[in-house]
């Protein structure tokens, strides 16, 4: 059966079409303009990939912090003949991608834009415990994009650019609003930028950290979400959680995407609506 | 005799000169340089408009952000205490100040002096202080001075979350996407920075007579809203809220400047023999039956 999985982020729209257990197509794009369109445009695209015609879709499912407003318009799709779309949360998604491509995963650390997420898992795949910021967006991805921009390092060099850091900047603010401020005057101090960045990159570890350890992580530690791109942030991880952790074997950011995929297939699909959590 | 109070902040940087109680002079300027060099050349600005010099000081008190940086000053006290005795001294009825400025937002309640009695202060998180209005206003691409009116032509507020400024954002632009009224989403910012202050607010106990201070206190949408959360109705300050800092500062100036003499007129009275004689006997003299030489 051919299934979709929309993962609508607070910064990026995720569309993943499978057909048993494989990805025949995927897309990533920039939630800018009018919501619909992007949503749409990314559908499309996935499809494309594919060499697919809407119809061919039996089954989708939505997920993420835009999820609900999504699934009206997912729904709504030509050709789409299941009228039929269930919004599922992001943590049970990750994780079902988890499980599929690393049996025997007992931690998922989602490292996304605006949410960090820690699942505790049983050997067989089930969520025992998780823990989620809430409350602020220190520790987030998109706390890295600020302090990169204002940096001026474009986010796909943030990694190399961190690698070459010789002593870590411990901010000494942890509001990202803040920080940002913080930056441009170490930065007129003299403070080097790839010392800063690697700053950063420490505290949303350490942030992985406490949700972690509030969820009470076991080995071995899978992460997805954007941050999963970037091996100085998977290294640092690996520091402060003292122990090894790997990255989902696909596309980190895809991995929601491509869980609410394979969750659309099953028959029976939980339909949790969530906001955030 | 003119007493000077410079306040540099993180943004802005301004001096007080007080003479004969008064406010003589006032200037305020942008930070540039070190926080030492901003605080000459505002201090400088100042006196050049009260026609002074800076012979003519008798003491300068520092405070803000950059206060250990003037080695000219004679004295420093901390931000909250100059804020508290600045607004009491611009308006005596004060007792509480609520003051938001571009990094952070304090609460101050004052004794009947107007000496800190007790204060909350939020400096770590930008959600309730002015760097969220300057930040959501770019968001909604008005500028911030447009925010306020904007906010207070509104039909209603939309509802944004106030836990986070990055949080707020993304609300913001949730209700951009669905193409809301940009009058309501400016009312839900200005409604959300203010519960968030309201909450500050709630963790000490305010006495009546509030006032606001601060830049975010030009904002008169976030102020009215603060009201309506507080159920006060703030009491006005008769100089720019900017300067109370700067203000308070040329009151402790003064304060230190009387303490000292008042000191110097007992320790010369002690060691004045024809005074100490006066004072050590005056007392005495009470039960004295007329037997003095």
């Amino acid at each position: 059966m051919i299934t979709a999985g929309v993962d609508v982020g607070t910064r990026y729209v995720k569309v993943c079409v499978v057909r048993d257990g494989r990805i025949l197509g995927a897309d990533v794009r920039e939630l800018a303009g009018v919501f619909g369109d992007v949503v749409r445009a990314s559908e499309n695209a996935a499809l494309d990939e594919a060499g697919l015609l809407g119809v061919q879709v039996r089954r989708k499912a939505v997920t993420g912090f835009g999820a609900a407003a999504a699934a009206r318009l997912v729904r709504r799709a030509p050709h789409f003949l299941s009228r039929e779309v269930p919004v599922l949360d992001e943590g049970v998604c990750a994780a079902r991608a988890v499980t599929e491509l690393v049996p025997g995963a007992r931690t998922v650390i989602d490292a996304g834009a605006l949410f960090v997420r820690s699942l505790a898992l049983t050997p067989d795949g089930r969520i025992t415990d998780r823990a989620v910021t809430e409350k602020c967006a220190a520790g987030s991805g998109r706390f890295l994009e600020m302090i990169a921009a204002s940096l001026r390092v474009p986010q796909e060099e943030v990694s190399d650019v961190v690698a070459t850091a010789a002593n870590p900047y411990r901010m000494s603010n942890s509001c990202a609003v803040f920080a940002e401020s913080e930056v441009i005057s170490r930065v007129n101090l003299g403070v080097p930028g790839p010392d800063l960045l690697a700053g950063i990159l420490v505290a949303i570890a350490e942030k992985a950290l406490t949700l972690a350890t509030r969820a009470e992580a076991a080995p071995p530690v899978v992460v997805v979400g954007g941050l999963g791109h970037m091996p100085s942030f998977l290294r640092v991880l690996g520091d402060v959680l003292g122990q090894q952790v790997s990255v989902v074997p696909m596309d980190p950011q895809l991995a929601a995407a491509y869980g609410a995929a394979l969750l659309a297939a099953e028959p029976v699909v939980a339909r949790t609506r969530s906001r955030g959590a | 005799m003119i007493y000077a109070g410079v306040d540099v902040g993180s943004l802005t940087a301004k001096a007080v000169l007080l003479r004969d109680g008064r406010v003589a002079a006032w200037h305020v300027e942008p930070v540039s340089a070190t926080p030492g060099e901003s605080a000459r050349r505002v201090l400088e600005a100042a006196l050049e408009k009260a026609q002074a010099r800076r012979d003519d000081l008798t003491r300068v008190c520092a405070t803000g952000y950059g206060r250990h940086e003037m080695t000219f000053a004679d004295l420093e006290r901390s931000e909250i205490s100059c804020h508290g005795l600045g607004t009491f001294t611009s308006n005596p009825v004060v007792r509480s100040v609520i003051d938001i400025g571009g990094q952070d937002c304090k609460v101050v309640v004052l004794d009947d002096a107007g000496l800190v009695d007790d204060f909350a202060m939020n400096d770590k998180c930008a959600a309730g202080t002015g760097r969220t209005l300057e930040l959501l206003a770019r968001t909604l691409g008005v500028s911030l001075g447009e925010l306020g009116p904007r906010a207070l032509r509104a039909r209603r507020a939309l509802p944004v979350s106030n836990k986070c400024s990055i949080f707020m954002e993304l609300d913001v632009m949730q209700w951009m996407h669905q193409g809301r009224r940009a009058e309501d989403i400016a009312r839900g910012i200005t409604a959300s920075v203010a519960r968030r202050v309201a909450a500050l607010a709630g963790k000490v106990t305010l006495r009546p007579g509030v006032c606001i201070s601060g830049g975010v206190s030009k904002n008169a949408a976030v102020v009215r809203e603060l009201e309506l959360a507080l159920g006060v109705r703030f009491v006005p300050l008769a100089h720019d809220p900017q300067i109370m800092g700067a203000l308070g500062a040329a009151c402790f100036a003064r304060l230190e400047h009387e303490r000292a003499r008042e000191h110097d007129r007992r320790v010369l009275r002690a060691s004045d023999p024809v005074s100490s004689v006066d004072a050590a006997a005056t007392p005495d003299c009470a039960g004295c039956t007329g037997g003095a030489p």
